[in-house]
């Protein structure tokens, strides 16, 4: 009886081996990087690139090697389907952690293309999503020279573990999802561009109901980054008649209040907190002359955050979610809420109210 | 009348002693002949302190020229014993007594000579700080040792009736009576009791004898050092003494006692604590990391970094077995790399690990059998293993790693899961004398 017990738990343990997941991990291709773009055949929709890591078993050009393999079909499944003929191991999408969408298929609208993202149990949730400009393909054939594991320079770039610059948006899957379908925040997405050998990452697109609508400029991406994540380590150029110096902030805190109370003109106040100090000038700059300093900085930086944000309002575009803390701070029916959002936000006023606060002039007097 | 019978009882005894013993090269008999008086020693020569008899019974013998005054003088001597039955007799003459024959009694001493007293050093539970010395080989020294650590007039000490059919093994139980439960008492004397086994030679067997069926877990302490013990007295608890082992058996234990060091007590309150957190990080990797290199390796290879997986997948190339025959052949190498070790003369044990070990590992990786990153494993798991600081428990989870290693093969990351949830439960359904195994506090008493 023992015997039969044990020879049952073997045979069990043979066959479920096969066919329960077990695939070693040299029998896999990683997939670190994934591009989406039109067709270029008539009949199919979608080009689906995927950047495949090559592993090696020598440490000096250990994962370095990629390959990259392009398939077009109707669908993305069917592409992905196709390309798995073409490779000899499993794909694996668990590390896929940048998915790069074409400019023109952003242009047409995400909401159809993310669902096979969404719904893939393997696509982690936690991907950075970037725009590929001119399109998808173009950003994941870019091979940096010093890249030591591919798709590594996207990596760190969005992932803020190495570069940390004021101008990178962040986009992950999971938050795509969420500012595609909720009402009153619009997704922000980064835009990806070649540039000499490696990429360049200095601006975002903001999107209006699924598709692109509105590109900012490198400026307006850190002044949104400022605000909305309120990353401290920003640089800002203060420019006048006769000067120009650069405040580089060591704290910088942000916050808004929607004011609907006055009925017909409703307002959203800002404060903002900037604390830092001088970095560089073309003038001499001494330490008792800062409040000066700080009044120009801060009607700088008021007129320049007045600037974007009005601009978001012409745009009718809301990716600091206005619309949602409206939605969220006021009670009744949800359809109702957002009708009467939708009707207030090209009246809103913004109130800007910038405090600045120099503690130096750097390191030299 | 009376005085007849038990002239011809010593006379038969006499008869039966020399049966007994005289294909024995070892056994003696001497007759001490003075005037008129004349008396009989039988003793077995290479149990007994032969310089000691000379000193004791022969000298004073032939000082005290009177058979009553020499009786009298013996009577008065440490060790004397009174005359119970035949069967006594040959007991306790092969446990190094003297059996004196005069005219009209028979008169029995303990001359005892045991080889092998000297107190050993601790080596299976060494401390840095705390004392070094481990119990000896000798029931009196060890007795001995222990009382000098506890000084406490409740420590009693009981002598139970032998174990061992065939070799008849003296066995004793040590306590605080002020402490101890007296139901514990009496149920450990009764397990006792109940073993019945030919040939008994360590506190291990006595383990076993007592539990009777198969355990994994250890759940009675098997301890060399009297600090030890003399701690586990003032919590309550019974030791077992055997004789001829160095080993004393502490029960009730519970699995973390089986954790701890006397180091720990020695030692000021984080660095102890820090051990403590060493020592249960080090439980766990050696549990479950050959388990967890297979789980996530072959089924969930997102959980790593990505340079990560790259690097192991890359070292994996060259391998042509699935993970886990790499990871069971590498464990097995490093088992057998430890048991001969323990084997190997001193001299050249280190030699041979580090042969084994040094260059198997690089071999077998140039050679493509197992990949780098199983090697760092094994290494781990090997080293870490010996962190536990009982060697039983290091023994039990030295196997208990390869049921992991089974269920992470054909289930994966939830196969560990459920494996260590299931290590689990069966730890919380042991129980030591009826004190639950997985116990966290200390018993109330």
């Amino acid at each position: 009886m023992k015997h039969k017990v044990l020879f049952l738990f073997i045979g069990f343990f043979l066959i479920l081996t096969g066919c329960n997941g077990y695939k070693d991990i040299d029998k896999r291709f990683f997939v670190v990087e994934m591009g989406l773009d039109h067709a270029t055949q008539k009949d199919n929709k979608y080009a689906v690139t995927l950047k495949l890591a090559i592993a090696s078993a020598d440490t000096e050009t250990m994962g370095s090697e990629s390959y990259i393999v392009i398939k077009e079909g109707k669908t993305i499944s069917e592409a992905v389907k196709k390309l798995k003929a073409n490779v000899d191991k499993e794909l694996d999408f668990g590390h896929t952690k940048v998915i790069i969408i074409g400019e023109e298929i952003a242009k047409e609208g995400l909401i159809d293309v993310m669902d096979w993202f969404d719904r893939r149990r393997d696509i982690q949730q936690i991907s950075y999503i970037g725009i590929g400009k001119p399109n998808a393909q173009k950003i994941i054939d870019v091979k940096p020279k010093f890249e030591r594991i591919p798709g590594n320079f996207l990596f760190l770039i969005f992932g803020n573990t190495g570069t940390e610059s004021p101008s990178i948006t962040l986009q992950y899957l999971f938050d795509l999802r969420r500012r595609l379908t909720e009402n009153g925040l619009d997704p922000i997405i980064p835009v990806v561009e070649p540039s000499q050998e490696s990429f360049a990452v200095d601006h975002a697109s903001i999107f209006y109901n699924g598709k692109l609508a509105l590109e900012l400029s490198e400026e307006e991406t850190v002044l949104y980054n400022a605000l909305e994540r309120e990353y401290p380590k920003v640089q800002l150029q203060i420019e006048n008649e006769e000067e120009i110096f650069n405040i580089s902030s060591k704290v910088l805190n942000a916050k808004y209040k929607i004011d609907t109370t006055n009925g017909s003109s409703p307002s959203i106040d800002f404060e903002i907190e900037i604390e830092g100090s001088i970095e560089e000038t073309t003038e001499q700059i001494k330490e008792d002359n800062l409040p000066k300093y700080e009044k120009l900085a801060r009607e700088s930086v008021k007129e320049r955050i007045e600037k974007l944000l009005t601009k978001f309002q012409e745009e009718r575009v809301d990716p600091f979610g206005f619309g949602l803390r409206y939605r969220a701070t006021n009670i009744g029916d949800e359809e109702e809420k957002w009708q009467k959002w939708l009707s207030l936000y090209p009246e809103v006023t913004f109130k800007v109210n910038v405090k600045v606060k120099l503690f130096g002039t750097g390191v030299i007097q | 009348m009376l005085k007849n019978t038990r002239i011809e009882n010593k006379i038969s005894l006499k008869k039966l002693l020399k049966d007994t013993l005289k294909d024995n090269n070892d056994s003696k008999f001497q007759t001490l002949n003075l005037n008129n008086s004349k008396v009989e020693l039988i003793y077995i020569k290479t149990l007994c302190d032969t310089t000691k008899i000379q000193e004791l019974l022969i000298k004073s013998f032939f000082e005290l020229e009177n058979v009553d005054k020499f009786e009298a003088y013996v009577k008065s001597l440490e060790g004397f014993t009174v005359y119970k039955n035949d069967r006594d007799i040959v007991n306790k003459l092969y446990d190094g007594h003297v059996v004196i024959y005069t005219a009209t009694n028979v008169l029995l001493i303990q001359v005892r000579n045991y080889e092998n007293l000297g107190v050993l050093q601790a080596t299976t539970e060494s401390t840095i700080q705390g004392p070094q010395s481990a119990l000896s080989e000798d029931l009196i020294i060890n007795l001995n040792l222990i009382r000098h650590r506890y000084h406490k007039t409740s420590l009693m000490n009981e002598s139970l009736n032998p174990v061992g059919t065939t070799n008849q093994i003296k066995i004793e139980i040590l306590y605080d009576q002020s402490i101890v439960d007296n139901n514990l008492v009496k149920k450990v004397k009764e397990k006792i009791s109940t073993i019945d086994k030919d040939v008994i030679q360590g506190v291990g067997e006595v383990q076993n004898e007592i539990k009777k069926g198969k355990a994994l877990f250890p759940t009675y302490m098997v301890t060399e050092r009297p600090d030890r013990i003399a701690y586990n007295l003032s919590k309550g608890k019974v030791i077992i003494l055997l004789e001829g082992s160095p080993f004393a058996l502490i029960v009730p234990a519970v699995f973390f006692d089986f954790m701890s060091s006397m180091e720990d007590l020695y030692q000021t309150f984080w660095i102890s604590k820090f051990l403590i957190i060493l020592r249960y990080i080090g439980l766990f990797i050696s549990i479950s990391l050959p388990a967890l290199y297979v789980a996530i390796t072959a089924f969930n290879p997102e959980l790593f970094r990505v340079q990560l997986a790259l690097s192991i997948a890359g070292s994996r190339i060259a391998v042509p077995y699935p993970a886990y025959l790499e990871v069971l052949f590498m464990l097995v190498i490093m088992e057998m790399l430890i048991e001969s070790s323990i084997r190997l003369p001193k001299t050249i044990g280190p030699t041979a690990t580090t042969v084994g070990g040094l260059i198997l590992g690089q071999a077998s990786t140039d050679a493509g059998l197992v990949s780098n990153i199983m090697i760092i494993i094994v290494a781990a798991v090997a080293i870490s293993n010996f962190v536990i600081p009982l060697n039983e428990m290091g023994s039990a989870i030295r196997v208990l790693k390869y049921i992991l290693l089974l269920v992470a093969t054909s289930f994966g990351t939830i196969g560990v899961v459920v494996g260590l949830l299931g290590i689990l439960l069966y730890l919380i359904h042991l129980d030591s004398f009826d004190e639950p195994f997985l116990r966290i506090t200390g018993s109330e008493k």
